[in-house]
């Protein structure tokens, strides 16, 4: 077995803010022979860091990403240009906007070994520090943990299949024997496209929380946040607006109305108004009591911190807002990304 | 004919590193290095003697900007090593022995390409006070 076995793909476009990070965290990981960084036609400073990260990581080498294909996605043609260029037994691929843990990469081996998977895939740390980050991210990730389950995911005998992106190892000859590359060519869910590919081939996933792994910094900005989950929620979802509206209507009834119909009868009751205003409140607030205890519960499950449930009502909003923005967008049949426009 | 004057800069670092070569076994790694095989490391203050060629620019009369200089050796070289553990955590030395040697040429291979006014002249490096390596660049150096 070899010392390194890994080679990791890093597709950048315009990260001149985070790449720095991303691969000094990396360069210092025993396991990894070689990062394949590959440059998707990047138009800011990108091109210039990576050239002085060059001088002096010895085996970081940077591949220009090709003229795209007709109906290829910019991010999974780079993961596939840089996946062929790989030559390790095992492929990490992974994202500018993450920063390893020491020792995270051979923690991450020997769980493959262990659990015998041939894709590990992990959940970085979120670093949040606006209110929209802290509202809006542990709401989508712990409702996604609902219909993406760490549990169903690694249990072979369940068919449900997903990664995250940002952290996801696979075997070399596993990825190239399941035709994997075809698999991401057109996906905007690369990372689930590809656990599909592998688990639907037979092969056993592992995924789960890796706090210990590797943390990120996804959205610095709000109109990032906002593209980006409007870019990915409608498919990861279910991709039909029935799904979308069984969520909306969850929302509205669970989360939002109780908060209009407890205001609304406190008023009343406070102004006089008979016992059934006092009822009506007591109920509203219970239903978001038992709504904010089973969030802390998924929060503590996914290992987010705990005050993030002061955000919960107006992570709600937010998340019921970019659910509608992303079914639209999906079925007006365009989607943006990093300027970049795709039919979808 | 111009003249040339040669400035240097000094800037110390500490930094643990060990020697050993993986290709060959352990008792010849001890036979070679001696204690400096020993893989839990060892630490050393170096001095870092940093020379630039040029010709004086005739309205400063500097033969490079002392401040973007340090700037320089502070961003390529020193957040880079010191207080490091030179084998572990510089790539640099991933495959590589840090000997001063080794050290001094890896230190011109990041210095070289950002100094832009003047020539990058000669790397001297002290492990100790006793003991110094000059690089002058490989016999492309002017």
């Amino acid at each position: 077995m070899a010392a390194a076995p890994v080679s990791v793909v890093l597709p950048v476009r315009n990260e001149e803010e985070n790449i720095r990070r991303a691969i000094e965290s990396l360069a210092v990981q025993p396991e990894i022979a070689e990062i394949v960084v590959v440059d998707d036609h990047s138009t800011d400073r990108t091109a210039e860091i990576l050239k002085n990260l060059a001088t002096r990581i010895p085996h970081l080498r940077v591949v220009r990403n090709g003229a795209l294909p007709e109906g290829s996605v910019g991010k999974s043609h780079a993961l596939a240009t840089g996946a062929e260029q790989a030559r390790s037994a095992w492929l990490l691929f992974t994202d500018a906007d993450v920063c390893h843990a020491p020792g995270g990469v051979g923690r991450a081996l020997a769980l493959a070994r262990q659990s015998g998977a041939a894709l590990v895939s992990f959940s970085p740390a979120q670093e949040m520090a606006s209110w929209w980050e802290r509202a809006v991210i542990p709401r989508v990730y712990t409702a996604l943990a609902q219909e993406f389950s760490y549990e169903a995911v690694s249990d072979p005998a369940r068919p449900v299949a997903a990664a995250n992106g940002q952290f996801l190892l696979v075997r070399r000859e596993v990825y190239e024997a399941t035709g994997a590359a075809d698999a991401i060519e057109r996906e905007i869910l690369d990372d689930v496209a590809l656990a599909r590919r592998v688990k639907d081939a037979g092969y056993c996933l592992h995924f789960a929380p890796g706090e210990d792994i590797a943390r990120t910094r996804m959205y610095r900005r709000f109109p990032e946040m906002w593209r980006g989950w409007t870019k990915n929620l409608f498919p990861l979802l279910g991709a039909n607006w029935r799904c979308v509206g069984g969520w909306l209507a969850k929302i509205f009834f669970a989360d939002l109305s109780p908060v209009v119909v407890l205001l609304t009868a406190a008023v009343a009751w406070g102004r006089g108004g008979g016992a059934g205003w006092l009822a009506a409140a007591g109920l509203a607030a219970a239903i978001l009591v038992v709504r904010h205890l089973l969030y802390a519960r998924a929060l503590r499950a996914n290992r987010f911190p705990l005050h993030s449930i002061w955000y919960y009502v107006v992570g709600s909003l937010l998340f019921a807002a970019l659910m509608v923005h992303s079914a639209v967008k999906y079925t007006r049949g365009r989607i943006e990304w990093k300027g970049r426009s795709y039919a979808v | 004919m111009s003249q040339e004057v040669l400035l240097t800069r000094r800037a110390e670092f500490s930094a643990a590193h060990f020697y050993y070569n993986p290709a060959l076994s352990a008792e010849e790694n001890e036979r070679l290095f001696g204690k400096c095989a020993n893989r839990q490391g060892h630490g050393h203050n170096y001095t870092l003697e940093v020379t630039v060629a040029g010709t004086p620019d005739p309205r400063t009369g500097m033969v490079v900007d002392l401040k973007e200089l340090k700037e320089i050796l502070q961003r390529e070289v020193l957040d880079l090593f010191d207080h490091r553990s030179l084998n572990h955590e510089v790539p640099l030395f991933r495959d590589r022995i840090p000997t001063t040697e080794n050290i001094a040429v890896a230190i011109w291979g990041l210095l070289a390409p950002q100094i832009r006014k003047g020539r990058l002249h000669r790397v001297r490096l002290y492990e100790t006070p006793d003991l110094f390596v000059d690089y002058y660049g490989g016999g492309d150096a002017g």
